[in-house]
């Protein structure tokens, strides 16, 4: 931003400080991260150690100050952005989120069928928290002294998330009717199949649904944001992301079945038992290969599917991230996460930041000076927000 | 006086006005690049946000405008200079002695936490629920094992009330206070020269040790080891245990995913603490004695899981319901107590240990008590 220092008319409607004339548009506005791992790291550990000593209360302030690193070391066209999240009402959330998650994690301990109904009346729950999440997100956030926000209510939010709320509880059910049987009677697996099937074939659809209210409510200002329809296109990335992967899970039951041959076979009732560590570990080595691999192609054409289609007004959106760029970046974060137990975090959050932002490009149709401040109220409660970080329900922007 | 360039944005639309800001006195004034003054207002009151090594800083004003100042270090300097220091967080934050020192602050605090701190709270806590808790979570456990790790039992009625019986003898005068329940069920597969007990003081005879011992006093040993269990309220303290070590590694990686978490939540469960065991134990010996019989069967009794845990070490099932890599030390323990015969030795174990035992294979003599899969309870009885 040092070009700001050039003397320029004193009229605050010039599109950008640096620009003595009108440019020709539309215009690329450039997108930095500045943030580093380091200074990351120093944050992340002060803020871990203060978190432990007071027993987790200041784990909303640690969350604030996290956030705050990665929102002010974006910058767009030379303006950063900045979280406005307040930590009391992050606490707050997280103590009414952590009071549910309690109830569901001691329900499912308790009896199969509390765990399974307290999983459905979470599922009930599910819209209106990712809805207050996306508020208190949105609400919280500003970029040239203007605040975005998530226009929507809780009504919209069930209508759009309906669907996948009736299939959760479809599938939820038919687990419910295998777990009620009376000893010595074999499950129908029928009812459960089905439920997986239909949720198997939706899945791009809702998926599709979920992405289009999410973009489509966001606004900057008075300024919308729009998600082109692309159900389509979500089934093709999950059809090749699909094909993709089909190598690595072949593997991965070739892994298996080797294991369990080596360790005894099928003539050994016991070698069923003697066999679960090792499956357990080279499933799980394959669990990371394959998403280093798989989950890498489809962060990399889910994020240009999206990106692409995505515009606010004037203003659209691209990304170059590409599969190869996403590998390179899990498989250096998952090795080095792995080698020093966890401390790479922060240099691996960075990285993956990094990347992503910095193969973003926002091109703009018209000055941006004309974007006024929206008419949404503030964000004040946040529980939604308690719960998708409880959950790990982040579906992130 | 320090001048520096800026932004302004007026919280209204997203334009900016290029600014000068020049702290002095207390004082932050905003001029255009001519000098014309735009607002002016005392330093102690704004809000500046935090000082980041390459990021922008943003200055608070009044009624919602904001001076967004590119060269972060300068303000910070100026800022210093004014008066105004960094907050102490902001301070730790910014210097890697204090980060490094962290790091080894948090490893001390979780270590200190997981040996002091979460056996203490998990004793406090299974101390003070109330019966009808640990008596809905002993059901729910319960519940899960019949539908995957047991099966009714074999045993019949007259054997099952002959055993009942035995216990309730000893019982009425080895614990007079103590509610308990007992129930038969078979193991699904493995050896069953086992019992547990479950929160809400239900106890678990597992057939192969109502037929081992239906002639002497070691099913009794055993069941008082058990009720030791249940009156310390051991395995409400294990399960605390374990949800505490689930909760704490959640927040601790919340970033990734819960996965991670439930593994050593799940290893924890039902897995007694050697001093529990050893209570345990002290628990049978001081129940046979106040039953008026010999002490002798409670080392017997683990003379006895000592010989199937060798025998099945490397079968199927025993590697969870086993357990005890310390039984030769609890046997030396129970021995050494007062009145007990420290001169004792195990006898020979006998031919078989239980009918449904799976024949074994000795392939691999790794010890067969350390590594439980995830998500298998592991009793912990005898």
């Amino acid at each position: 931003m040092s070009e700001l220092a050039a003397p320029v008319s004193t009229a605050p409607t010039v599109a950008f400080p640096a620009a003595p004339a009108p440019p020709p548009l539309p215009q690329r506005l450039p997108v930095r991260f500045t943030g580093s791992g380091g200074e990351y790291f120093r944050i992340w550990i002060v803020n871990l150690l203060l978190t432990l000593v007071t027993l987790g209360i200041w784990s909303a302030w640690a969350k604030v100050r996290k956030t705050r690193y990665f929102w002010s070391s974006t910058q767009l066209a030379g303006a950063a952005f900045r979280y406005h999240g307040n930590p009391g009402a992050i606490l707050r959330g997280r103590l009414l989120a952590g009071a549910f998650f309690v109830a569901y994690s001691v329900a499912g301990r308790i009896s199969v069928t509390a765990g399974v109904v307290a999983g459905a009346v979470l599922m009930l729950l599910g819209p209106w928290f990712f809805y207050s999440s996306m508020r208190f997100k949105l609400a919280n956030t500003s970029w040239r002294g203007l605040r975005f926000g998530f226009d929507s209510t809780a009504g919209r939010a069930y209508a759009v998330l309906a669907p996948a709320v009736v299939l959760g509880v479809v599938f939820f059910g038919s687990l419910a009717s295998m777990q009620r049987i009376a000893p010595g009677e074999t499950p129908n697996p029928v009812p459960v199949l089905l439920a997986e099937l239909a949720l198997f074939a939706c899945w791009p659809w809702l998926h599709a649904r979920l992405k289009a209210y999410q973009h489509g409510r966001a606004r900057y200002g008075n300024l919308a944001f729009e998600l082109e329809p692309s159900t389509g296109a979500f089934y093709g990335v999950y059809g090749k992301t699909f094909l993709f992967a089909l190598p690595f899970f072949l593997l991965q039951g070739i892994a298996t079945f080797v294991v369990f041959v080596v360790m005894g076979g099928f003539k050994d009732p016991g070698a069923i038992t003697r066999a679960l560590v090792p499956i357990m570990v080279v499933s799980y080595a394959m669990f990371l290969v394959t998403y280093a691999f798989a989950g890498a192609f489809f962060t990399a054409r889910m994020q240009r599917l999206v990106w692409t289609r995505t515009h606010a007004g004037p203003v659209r959106f691209s990304t170059s991230v590409t599969a190869r760029g996403f590998m390179r970046v899990f498989i250096v974060n998952g090795v080095l996460t792995l080698l020093t137990v966890g401390i790479y975090w922060p240099w691996a959050a960075v990285a993956i930041a990094r990347y992503r932002l910095e193969c973003m490009t926002v091109e703009a149709g018209a000055p941006l000076e004309t974007v006024a401040a929206g008419s949404l109220p503030g964000e004040r409660s946040a529980t939604g927000e308690g719960a998708v970080d409880l959950f790990g329900w982040d579906i992130g922007l | 006086m320090a001048v520096l360039e800026g932004l302004l944005f007026d919280g209204r639309s997203a334009a900016a006005t290029p600014v000068r800001i020049a702290i002095a006195g207390g004082v932050l004034a905003v001029t255009t690049p001519e000098g014309v003054l735009l607002v002016e207002h005392g330093l102690a009151r704004l809000t500046v946000t935090e000082a980041f090594a390459a990021a922008p800083r943003q200055i608070g004003l009044p009624g919602g405008a904001v001076v967004e100042v590119a060269d972060g270090a300068a303000l910070t300097a100026a800022l210093a200079a004014a008066g105004r220091r960094p907050g102490l967080v902001d301070r730790l934050e910014a210097r890697w002695r204090a980060a490094l020192a962290a790091v080894v602050a948090c490893v001390g605090v979780i270590v200190a936490a997981y040996v002091y701190g979460l056996p203490a709270a998990a004793r406090w806590v299974a101390r003070t629920l109330p019966a009808s808790a640990e008596q809905r979570l002993g059901d729910g456990v319960l519940e899960i094992l019949d539908a995957n790790l047991l099966r009714p039992t074999t045993l019949s009625e007259e054997e099952q009330r002959a055993a009942q019986a035995r216990i309730d003898d000893a019982a009425r005068l080895g614990a007079p206070a103590l509610r308990y329940r007992l129930l038969f069920r078979a193991a699904g597969f493995g050896p069953s020269m086992n019992a547990f007990a479950l929160p809400g003081g239900t106890v678990v005879l597992l057939d192969g040790l109502v037929r081992g011992t239906a002639s002497d006093d070691r099913l009794v040993a055993v069941v008082g080891h058990e009720l030791g269990h249940v009156a310390r309220h051991h395995s409400m303290e294990a399960f605390l245990k374990s949800a505490g070590v689930g909760a704490a590694a959640s927040l601790l990686w919340g970033d990734f995913s819960g996965q991670a978490a439930a593994v050593p939540a799940a290893l924890a469960m039902f897995d007694y603490s050697r001093d529990a065991e050893r209570e345990a134990d002290e628990d049978g010996v001081r129940f046979l004695r106040a039953a008026g019989r010999s002490a002798l069967p409670m080392v017997d009794a683990l003379c006895l899981l000592q010989g199937v845990e060798r025998e099945a070490r490397l079968g199927g099932l025993p590697k969870l319901l086993s357990t005890h890599p310390k039984l030769a030390e609890r046997i030396e323990h129970v021995r050494a107590l007062d009145g007990v015969d420290p001169s004792y030795r195990c006898p020979d174990p006998p031919p078989t240990a239980s009918p449904t035992c799976v024949p074994d294979d000795d392939e691999n003599g790794e010890d067969a008590a350390t590594g439980g899969p995830a998500g298998a309870p592991r009793p912990g009885g005898d």
